[in-house]
This record gives structure tokens, sequence and C-alpha cells, in this order.
């Protein structure tokens, strides 16, 4: 596939396209690079420095411990992203089994899974994450084991609508004459024949998880101080929203350029399919 | 009638099941209620002494029974953070929160409905793209920093309404609408990104099918096409969206109430759980919970009720 075709159709450039990898190359190179290298170090305290205005020295300004905020955006986005990452390999792992087997093999364990499944959908995820915290504590590891498990409905849902639209196929029916086994056949051959839906259910699961998680650190109950996270930063920018709204911006504008890339991306790829 | 029926007992028994969740959820936690309340530092006995005093050495499901009754009567014991009883508790902040999700829900039907149309009837490429960017971006925004926008712009520079001072709707109900517009828009601008799109997709649906050429082929205006025809069909996965939205926007206030500084039902939550103060937290996800599957129930009957042909389940 060359890189042209891709961005540009009928001899036009698909503009949204082109915007949603620019944003999610910026989130990427962003955050791989706080992992190695930030300015200042992201924790280091300046008393004297102390909701500085952005100056050439500290570019997004500085926070209300005189922290600078390009560094622990740098930071906050390589925790916040990864959370996002983590959540959604849980969930698109738990998923696609959960999805393979009941859309594969169907009867009883599938009537009552997917009853199981549209009972927890119907509940807004981020009050089953706030029970779930509230009852096993608050801190990343929790988080992540939190939202991934309640991502796993979605992902299932998917996958096995999928899976029952293909396994009455010829190519199914072929396999099984050959001898395939069914794990061979469901994993094999199945598998990368739904890719296109897995793939825009992975791009809206992702940025779930990065929304979520952003949520959950602003209410003090995801990643905990001193870690950097996106959503962490912005709880604490609040109360100096008058005197220091740049504590705020750069991490509000680091989550929505990711989000808004990943959409844009995924909201083409779907079209291309269709 | 029999739709009906089973409808309703599939609802008792759903909430059942919920209330036995939230009520088992609670239960696994290695720290109870009465070690919670005496601190780190109480003895054994004392513990021993409280948990008898409080029924919690009693058989799962005698108190689980207990705890439905109580649920019935409306009677969620007490809080342990305020030491207030739990419903007290919860009575004064609900206007709030339903204040917010009601404003909210029409801000987002208000604003999606004529743009979902408008998208729709666009056929140039052009067009599309931008509608899609718009709604993209409206549902990447995380709804805390589109609050902290709002407050930045319209309560810090433009000054058209005081950031934290709430005013109830019993006293002044102009002041009350003046203040929970900012929250509400906060709560309903990624969902207007989430309706439009869905709006958008599923009319074009509806356009496409072949009722809508023979209307068009019998001398059916553009106009009476797209309203007695198009929207009619579309009305029942439309019905079924909304509710959807409405229970997100319960937990969207969650965050927003935070925010804002509103104290709401979604705001105690938060406090009661980095507070441990299970309670009240049960109490809230039970009542939240019950209000999204009544929710659905309704939808259910509704949807039943403009599309006869809806078999059951």
């Amino acid at each position: 596939m060359n890189v042209t075709g891709w961005l540009k159709k009928d001899g036009k450039w698909k503009v949204n396209r082109i915007i949603g990898v620019v944003l999610v190359g910026l989130a990427v190179i962003v955050s791989l690079t706080g992992c190695f290298y930030t300015p200042y170090d992201p924790d280091a305290m300046d008393a004297t420095l102390k909701n500085a205005s952005p100056s050439l020295s500290h570019l997004f300004g500085t926070d209300n411990f005189g922290r600078d905020v390009l560094s622990r955006v740098m930071k906050g986005a390589g925790t916040t992203l990864l959370v996002g990452l983590a959540v959604v390999s849980i969930g698109a792992v738990g998923g696609c089994l959960m999805g393979a087997f009941t859309g594969y093999f169907g009867g009883k364990a599938d009537l009552i899974l997917m009853r199981v499944n549209d009972a927890v959908a119907a509940i807004p995820s981020i009050l089953l994450a706030l029970v779930f915290v509230g009852v096993f504590g608050s801190g990343t590891v929790q988080l992540v084991a939190a939202l991934g498990i309640l991502f796993i409905p979605s992902f299932a849902r998917v996958v096995r609508s999928g899976f029952i639209v293909q396994k009455e196929l010829d190519y199914v029916k072929n396999a099984r004459l050959m001898g395939a086994g069914h794990l061979r056949i469901m994993f094999v051959h199945i598998l990368p024949n739904i890719k296109s839906s897995l793939l825009s259910a992975l791009a809206i699961g992702f940025n779930n998880a990065v929304l979520s998680e952003a949520a959950m650190s602003y209410l003090s109950l995801g990643v905990q101080p001193p870690h950097a996270s996106l959503g962490r930063m912005l709880s604490e920018a609040q109360p100096y929203l008058f005197r220091a709204p740049w504590n705020a911006v750069a991490p509000g504008l680091m989550i929505l350029f990711s989000v808004l890339g990943v959409g844009l991306l995924s909201l083409e790829g779907g079209e291309k399919h269709e | 009638m029999r739709y009906f029926l089973k409808k309703t007992v599939a609802l008792v028994i759903t909430l059942l099941v919920a209330a036995f969740l939230t009520f088992l959820a609670f239960e696994v936690i290695p720290s109870d209620a009465a070690m919670a309340k005496l601190g780190m530092d109480a003895t054994e006995e004392e513990i021993e002494a409280l948990r008898e005093a409080m029924g919690l050495n009693r058989s799962l499901p005698v108190r689980y029974g207990d705890f439905l009754l109580g649920a019935l009567r409306g009677d969620f014991g007490e809080s342990t953070q305020y030491g207030l009883p739990v419903t007290e508790l919860l009575a004064d902040r609900f206007g709030v929160t339903i204040g917010l999700a009601l404003l909210s829900f029409v801000l987002i039907v208000g604003i999606s409905v004529p743009l979902g149309i408008f998208a729709a009837r666009t056929k140039s490429k052009a067009g599309e793209g931008i509608i899609a960017f718009l709604t993209q971006t409206m549902m990447a925004v995380p709804p805390f920093f589109l609050g902290m926008l709002i407050t930045l712009l319209f309560g810090i520079v433009l000054r058209w309404f005081t950031p934290g001072a709430y005013v109830p709707a019993g006293e002044n109900f102009f002041g009350f609408l003046g203040f929970m517009i900012f929250p509400a828009m906060a709560v309903a601008i990624p969902k207007i990104g989430m309706s439009v799109r869905f709006l958008q997709s599923s009319l074009k649906e509806q356009m496409q099918a072949d009722y809508v050429r023979t209307a068009k082929s019998k001398g059916c205006g553009r106009r009476r096409v797209l309203w007695s025809h198009v929207l009619r069909n579309a009305l029942v996965p439309v019905v079924t969206f909304l509710t959807m939205v409405m229970a997100e926007i319960l937990a969207g206030s969650i965050v927003i109430e935070q925010v804002f500084n509103l104290s709401g039902i979604g705001r105690l939550l938060a406090v009661s759980i980095s507070g441990r103060d299970y309670p009240v937290v049960r109490a809230i996800v039970l009542y939240t919970t019950a209000v999204v599957v009544l929710l659905n129930y309704g939808a259910d009957l509704i949807c039943r009720y403009l599309d006869p042909r809806i078999k059951e389940i």
C-alpha cells in the first residue's frame, strides 16, 4: 500500500485522515520522548516559580508547585496512553475469546453470556468503574483491571456478531473438510476476516479508555500522585484556573488531540470498508 | 398485553439481580463497616461488639433480605462519614442531579435533531468531511475539560455566571437556569456529537429504503418524505439511542458536578468512594442502576407502541 494512495482518493487529499495522522503522530512522539527525555524533571518543585506564565524557558508555564507543565504533560501523556492501551488490550483479548466461543458454538452458554453482557452494557461504564474502585481501592493497577474488564462486553459483541456471519460461509466448511480443528478455524481462519470491524472497535475502545482514565484520575480515583497523568493534572489545575489557565489547557488539549486523532483515523478507515 | 407482562417480569428480575450484586460487591471487601467506623486501633472485642450491634454477624441471605426490605422502604442505614441517614443525604441532592440531567437532555435533543437532519441531507463531500470532523472533535473533548473551558470563558472572562454559586430551582427558577445551562452544556456537547452522527447514519439508511423511492415516484415532496415517512421509521432506533444517552448523561454528571462544585448525587458518590462510606455508595449505585433499568423498560414499551411488529426480548 503506498502512502499517497492511502491519503488521497480520486486525486483529492483526505483532509480528515491527514489531520488524524498528524495528531496521532504528535501524541506518539510527545509521549515516547517523555519516556526518555523531558526538559525538566517533571516532579522537581521550584518555590520561586509558582504558576509562572508560559515563557521561553517554560513553554507551557509552571504549576502551583513550580513544576514545569510541558515536562509533566510529556510524562503524563505516556501514563494516560499506556493505561488506554493496557485497558484496550485486556478488553480486546477477553472480548475476542468470549465473542469467538459464543459466536462460533452458540447454544445455552451463548444465551446466558450475552444476557449478562447486555446487563453490563446497559449500565454506564464509569459507574461500574467507580464501584470497582470503591471495592478494591484506587490506584493505577485497579483502574486498568476495572476498565479492562468493563470493556470486554463491547468487544465480545462485535466479535460474536462477526463470527455468527462468518461461520456459515463456505471457506469455513472447506477448512472443516480439510480437517482443521475448531480452534484453528476460529483464530486462524475466521478472526482475520473480521479485522475491519475489530479495528474500528479497537479505536473506539481506545478513545473511551483514555477518556475514562482521565475522568477517574480527575476524580482522584485513578492514577495516584506523585505520578503524572493527564486527568490528574487537570484536577490539580482546577483551583488555579483563573491565575494559571495554561495548567489546565495543556493537558486538556493533549487528551483532545490524541482522542481526536485516533477518532479521525478510525472514521476514514471504516468508510473504506463499507 | 403479554409483551407488557413479560417485560415487567424481566424488569423485576433485573432489579433484584442488580440489588443483589450491589449488596454482594460491598460484602467481599476485607474490612467491614464496623472496622471502618472504629478505625485502626480498635480492639478485637470492640469490633466484635459493634458487629453484633450492627447486625453484621447474621448470615448472608438474612442480611440481603434486610437490605432489600430497607431499600424498598427507602432506608439504607446511616452514612459512616456524615452520621446522617443515607436517604436524607440523597434527598437533598437528587434535585440538582435530576435538574442537570433534564436540562442536558433538552439541549441534546433540541440541538442534535435539526443538525442530524441537516447532516443526513448534505450531499457534498466537503460538507460531510466538515461534519465528521466537528462531531469527532465534540466526542474527543473530555467533558470535565470542557467544563473547565466553559468556566474559564463564561464565568471568568465574560462573567455571565459566578462559578460555584448554585441557585436552587425553588428559590429563583431563572437564576437556576442561568447557572445550570453551563454545566448542562458541558454534559451535552460530547453527546451532541454522538447523536448527530447516529441520526445522520440512521436517517441516511432510511432514505435509501424502497418506500422512500415509492413515495418520491408517487410525487411526494422532499419535505413530506422526510417528515412523515423517514422520521417515523427512524423513530424506534432513535428512542433506543436516546435512552442510552440518558443513562450516559447520569454518568457524565458525576464528573461535571465536581467541576462546577454542584452538590448532587455524583459528587456525593465520588466523595463517598474516597471516604469508604459504603452505605452511601451502595444506595447511589442501586438508585442509579434502577433509574437506568427503568428507562430501558420505558423505552422498550414506547418502541413496541411505535412499532407493534417488535416481538418479545
